[in-house]
């Protein structure tokens, strides 16, 4: 099943997550945080790969200021680079 | 980290890092990640949506499937089952109907497949002002 979709996909929509705001931090890590990298891993495994797309949330940057204009870009870390 | 710890610190950790919550936490280290181990030749785009709520057109006016975040407090008042929904006066709730997004997502894929060189895009679909609404 790895290697039909490893062959074939071209794009990949990763709408996945967990909404449950206040989950315990492990599970919010294991499926919002890794699940994203192990699609970033899966796309780099498939061949005929055209884009991959993540749908993340308005308010990942919710620890700015208060009127803070935020940019189309991902800000710079706020844990650092090495925190795994 | 032992998983003990990290549950016993995750107040701690949000309180530093001043997210309100893990998820806003996680899905920010999320897309720090893509961003940071993307593959040179992978194009990559990440959307960033509000407040998701039901449909505005497509395929039919309000169409939803699910009574999660949003839906919940619209829901429950909507149906009468609450009728007051406590929140600071002077936040505004910004969302964005689900067709939007959908929308959003396909046209920004299609828009970087298009593009002679990969590269890593990152989209708002938030309202400006529009449909901003004060929760009180």
């Amino acid at each position: 099943m790895r290697k039909r979709v490893t062959d074939e996909v071209q794009v990949i929509l990763n709408t996945a997550a967990s909404i449950n705001f206040d989950d315990p931090i492990r599970e919010a890590l294991q499926i919002n945080y890794f699940g994203a990298r192990r699609i970033l891993d899966l796309a780099h495994e498939c061949k005929n790969i055209i884009a991959l797309h993540h749908v993340s949330t308005a308010f990942a940057n919710t620890n700015t200021p208060n009127n803070a204009v935020i940019p189309e870009d991902v800000m710079p870390s706020v844990i650092g680079e090495n925190w795994e | 980290m032992e998983p003990q710890v990290l549950e016993r610190e995750e107040p701690k950790i949000l309180q530093q890092y001043k997210f309100p919550n893990t998820y806003t936490l996680t899905k920010n280290l999320a897309e720090q990640a893509l961003k940071k181990y993307r593959h040179p030749r992978l194009r990559l785009i990440i959307t960033r949506p509000a407040v998701v709520t039901s449909t505005q057109k497509f395929p039919f006016k309000g169409w939803t499937d699910s009574i999660a975040a949003g839906g919940a407090v619209i829901y429950t008042l909507g149906m009468g089952i609450s009728s007051r929904d406590l929140s600071y006066p002077n936040v505004l709730n910004c969302t964005v109907p689900c067709d939007y997004v959908v929308n959003g997502i396909l046209v920004s894929t299609a828009h970087a497949a298009a593009l002679p060189e990969p590269q890593f895009k990152l989209y708002h679909l938030c309202p400006s002002g529009v449909s901003d609404y004060k929760q009180s």
